[in-house]
């Protein structure tokens, strides 16, 4: 009896012993070269895993570093986040700024990444710092702190099929009166605009652009932090709700907007039942199955209404590294790599992307997209940071007025009211 | 399994009270001394996995609910501040308010049409097959009933093109704002009366059929025969499903997620239960995670469900019918 415990014991142990040699890691490889783990936001089968994939394989055959890569998904930082404080599962990951503040900065496992800029790009004779457009540094800055290193773009602009508007030029929607014309002309080809009403941040954006169009970037950001709220007394504020109103009352948004799930109404407007569709220059890419035969992709941006500099929304995607990372080395020369023309082109050829890099060049469908980034005096976070700083507020105050807004369930004053009233509240118990 | 051998082996002594000669020891049996040994090997892996599995996260979600985290890094002790926050929340409120809705209306058509459906199928033949398709909704994934669910209601979708077919001029916009939830509710309640009403027709199968043969023949309907025979000898399994259904409904989540939700962003508050409060606090689609408060809510759900299990014990205790 005693025997058999023993022995079942030392089984259980040995049992126990090979699962956890099984499942843990080691920095070093078998032959004691270099190698670091690497957690991307990417699935298997996305266009943009197959060219990192691809990138992977050249990076290990060139430099004999072993990447231990890992398909995690969009979640990958939520995956991450409990292994922050000890010994990080990842040395490396890639996600956008508002997440890496949310989850790394604000329990300070967010490293640097600014020493990279300063790396040499292999095969190349200038340093990632050279290769990145330095305007699209400020989207991966935290404070003064370099945390996402960017990669790729996204933007949002009015998309719609150039094959069906062949004449429209950005300057005819220079300003939003002007748009508004463009709009009401097109009545004729079907609904003026498509907008899935399910989508919080899609219908957000609508009067995101009209404050930040009316008063600027920081504006938004700066009546949402407003605890007294009295920041929303201003005018623009009303007038740019008043603006979304006119949208709603003017029956500009296609039918069925506010009552259906996505992607029904980007269907729609893919089929060519609505003409202009405020959205992500991932929409191309997203779109394009169920797109209609000879469709365009073209976007112009969204129209200025009242200020005098030129801005364009974007956010980043691109490197990131926790302070603890064990192969930080070895992760920030695959980085470097990343940087090389020939990967930075791979992946925006897969993806139909913008990369952060100006010589890659991208489809057709982006031009607009390029451009309007181009052209822009300063590039701002489409949300005008209140996801990352007021993310709570935004989710229980802002977005259900504003979706009361758009859905016409409330008139653009009862709308500033009930959003100063509930701010007050909110911050009172939050402040 | 040695061990189990042994015990089995040795219990005819002790039940015949013949314990071998020499082998008892101030008043306890060999055996008894044996067993008392083995008491502890056999507990304690048990015991531990519930500590450790259970036991530990739960004191661990008491002990972050009165700090406030985000996850990773420092903890900041706020003591009570989380659930003062909470009580306070007037979103937390309605998410309160929508939870009970679901758990009172959603339970009672539940069971409505659990029982409906029990008494309907009884008697019906090629009832296996039938049981199956009320059953199937529940072993579709979520995510799956939610696209139908959202094909069914659009704005144009199949529901609102028959209610124009048969003459409906302004159809109600089912997925709108204000109509949602109910949607939700509706939905809800379609997954799970299959569920329940299998449960349920296990029951009523183990009712012998003279009792009904017997109603029938003494003039009562299918009311009666329910409200006299189901009913009362199925009362032990009806109190399990309405104890699980409470706890199902204020743990229910993946089906809100996902019908109101999307990959970009939370559902509208509107549509939140306290299950969706706790996951919204703690894995926002952006910002800070405010893990404290969602463990704090969590706790609060802990706590209702039970308060609300025990109260349904004791209202559906009743003394077991025998038959």
């Amino acid at each position: 009896m005693r025997h058999q415990s023993t022995l079942m014991g030392v089984l259980t142990a040995s049992a126990i012993a090979m699962t956890v040699a099984g499942c843990g890691g080691d920095a070093a490889s078998d032959d004691g070269g270099e190698r670091f783990t690497y957690w991307s936001m990417f699935k298997e089968g996305e266009p943009a895993q197959k060219a990192i994939a691809a990138s992977i394989e050249e990076f290990t055959d060139q430099t004999g570093i072993e990447v231990d890569v890992q398909w995690q998904g969009r979640d990958v930082l939520t995956k991450l986040q409990p292994t922050l404080n000890g010994t990080p599962a990842a040395d490396l990951i890639e996600r956008n700024l508002g997440q890496t503040e949310a989850i790394m900065v604000s329990s300070g496992t967010a490293a640097d990444m600014s020493p990279v800029l300063d790396m040499e790009i292999p095969g190349e004779s200038r340093t990632v710092g050279e290769a990145i457009d330095e305007k699209y540094l400020s989207l991966g800055m935290s404070g003064d702190e370099l945390v996402v290193l960017p990669y790729s773009l996204t933007t949002f602009g009015l998309w719609y099929d150039k094959s069906r508007f062949p004449d429209l030029a950005p300057e005819d929607a220079a300003t939003w009166d002007d748009f508004e014309k463009v709009l009401e002309e097109s009545r004729s080809s079907g609904a003026p605009l498509a907008l899935d009403g399910d989508i919080g941040p899609y219908v957000e954006f609508w009067y995101d652009s009209f404050v930040v169009n009316r008063l600027g970037v920081g504006s938004l950001y700066e009546a949402a932090g407003d605890k007294t709220g009295e920041t929303w007394d201003e005018p623009g504020y009303l007038e740019a709700a008043e603006r979304v109103q006119s949208l709603v009352d003017g029956d500009f948004f296609i039918d069925g907007y506010d009552a259906s799930k996505f992607p029904a109404i980007q269907q729609k407007w893919a089929a060519g039942e609505a003409n202009f569709y405020l959205n992500g220059s991932w929409l191309p890419g997203e779109s394009a199955p169920y797109a209609k035969e000879g469709f365009e992709y073209a976007s112009i941006p969204f129209p200025t209404d009242g200020i005098d500099q030129v801005i364009a929304p974007a956010d980043a995607y691109g490197w990131v590294m926790p302070t603890k990372a064990e192969n930080a080395e070895a992760a920030q020369k695959f980085v470097a790599f990343m940087y090389g023309k020939d990967q930075a082109q791979r992946m925006v050829d897969e993806t139909q992307g913008i990369s952060s890099i100006p010589e890659v060049e991208s489809g057709d469908s982006m031009r607009g997209a390029i451009a309007m980034l181009e052209q822009a005096d300063e590039v701002y976070d489409p949300a005008d940071k209140i996801g990352n700083d007021y993310a709570d507020w935004r989710t229980v105050v802002y977005t259900p007025l504003l979706l009361s807004l758009v859905t016409g369930d409330m008139n653009a004053q009862e709308f500033i009211d009930d959003l100063q009233a509930q701010s007050v509240d909110y911050w009172e118990r939050n402040g | 399994m040695s061990q189990a051998t042994m015990v089995t082996s040795t219990r005819p002594d002790t039940e015949t009270g013949a314990a071998p000669s020499g082998s008892r020891t101030g008043g306890r049996s060999s055996f008894e001394r044996a067993r008392g040994r083995l008491y502890v090997p056999f507990v304690a892996p048990a015991l531990g996995t519930y500590v450790l599995i259970l036991l530990a996260p739960l004191l661990g979600t008491l002990w972050i609910s009165l700090h406030r985290w985000p996850g990773a890094g420092p903890m900041e002790w706020v003591g009570t501040r989380n659930y003062e926050s909470l009580v306070s929340d007037p979103v937390f409120a309605s998410s309160f308010k929508n939870t009970i809705i679901l758990m009172v209306v959603g339970g009672i058509a539940t069971f409505a049409f659990s029982f409906v459906l029990t008494m309907a199928l009884r008697d019906l033949a090629g009832r296996g097959f039938a049981r199956s398709i009320v059953f199937f909704p529940t072993i579709v994934p979520a995510l799956v009933l939610s696209i139908v669910w959202g094909f069914l209601f659009q704005a144009d979708g199949l529901v609102n093109q028959v209610l124009g077919i048969v003459g409906v001029q302004d159809p109600p916009a089912w997925l709108d704002r204000d109509n949602l939830f109910i949607v939700i509710v509706i939905g809800i309640i379609w997954t799970s009366t299959g569920f329940y009403t299998t449960i349920l027709m296990a029951a009523a199968d183990q009712i012998p059929p003279y009792l009904y043969e017997e109603a029938s023949l003494a003039g009562a309907n299918a009311w009666q025969r329910f409200r006299h025979i189901t009913l009362p000898l199925s009362w032990d399994v009806v109190g399990i499903c309405a104890v699980l259904w409470t706890i199902n409904s204020i743990k229910t989540f993946e089906f809100i997620l996902v019908m109101a939700g999307s990959s970009s962003g939370l559902p509208d508050i509107n549509t939140w239960t306290v299950s969706l409060y706790a996951y919204a606090t703690a894995f926002k689609s952006s910002g800070t995670p405010a893990f404290g408060a969602a463990a704090a809510s969590s706790v609060v759900t802990l706590v209702l469900v039970a308060v609300l299990v025990v109260l349904i014990r004791r209202l559906m205790r009743r003394d077991a019918v025998e038959f």
